[in-house]
């Protein structure tokens, strides 16, 4: 019980209020989600007084999209996204329904060249495990530690454009192209 | 019409859930197995997401339903790496191609 007492009053000394955008943003997100949840049927007060309550407690840091975020660019990244898992999917049935699983299997550490923060890298993480073939076994010191379930030339570019994709929704410099 | 569209999709999906399961069973190691896990089950699962959606009374449902699949595939990316991540810890490293697949003539 004294532990929770002391998390609390830590909590209290870090709380600010969140800036009039940002807390215009959660509200939204929220009482969007609550809609959403509830299949249309719940109280729209309840929902927006439940997302403005939760949308001023959340610590900054959580739920809040990176500001350097570019939104425009999303509906084409989702696409190319579908486009991996898809072809990723395809490949996994192909070997898995082959006579012989003749999978020519190995591991690789790739090394980001554009993504330095760490939620980049670990969206780049959680990514790679739906491309074609990849999938992550560690994130250590700036560098993928992947499986390759099935090794062709293309991988190392495709893991390259992925990189290349992610940093241009963060709208980060990439110096050298693929 | 939405039905039959509907039906379609998630027809479809049914394949990829059949290979995902061969692959679990065929495939030489933890980290291979994986990769049908993450790769062809959340394909499957998103067109049989995507029937029930088309085939949903309204938006807000349809959306729930599209909600679930986005969350099903951020929890599936996210749990295999920490299966990996655990299993590579622990000692099981990775066939390579060389090694003898007793898995394979299965």
């Amino acid at each position: 019980m004294r532990l929770n007492a002391h998390k609390l009053t830590k909590w209290l000394d870090k709380w600010q209020p969140p800036p009039w955008h940002a807390l215009l943003l959660r509200t939204l997100l929220y009482s969007g989600l609550w809609w959403v949840l509830t299949e249309g049927q719940g109280s729209l007060w309840i929902g927006a007084l439940l997302a403005l309550a939760i949308a001023f407690c959340a610590p900054l840091s959580v739920a809040t999209w990176p500001a350097q975020l570019r939104w425009w660019k999303l509906p084409a990244f989702i696409l190319f996204m579908l486009k991996l898992s898809l072809k990723g999917a395809l490949e996994v049935a192909t070997l898995a329904t082959s006579q012989r699983c003749d999978a020519n299997t190995l591991t690789y550490s790739y090394r980001f060249r554009f993504l330095t923060q760490p939620y980049q890298q670990l969206l780049m993480a959680n990514l790679v495990n739906l491309t074609p073939g990849t999938l992550t076994l560690n994130v250590h010191h700036d560098a993928l530690y992947i499986h390759i379930l099935h090794h062709h030339p293309d991988v190392e570019a495709q893991l390259k454009l992925l990189e290349s994709r992610i940093a241009g929704l963060y709208g980060l410099p990439q110096r050298s192209m693929v | 019409m939405r039905e039959l569209l509907g039906a379609g999709f998630i027809i479809l999906g049914i394949p990829f859930f059949i290979a995902s399961t061969l692959g679990l069973l065929r495939f030489p190691d933890v980290y291979a197995r994986l990769h049908a896990l993450t790769k062809a089950d959340n394909v499957g699962l998103g067109l049989i997401c995507l029937g029930l959606a088309v085939q949903a009374n309204s938006i807000a449902v349809a959306l729930k339903i599209v909600l679930i699949w986005g969350l099903i595939l951020l929890a599936s990316s996210t749990g295999a790496t920490l299966i990996a991540s655990s299993a590579l810890r622990h000692g099981s490293a990775p066939r390579r191609r060389s090694d003898k697949d007793t898995h394979a003539d299965r």
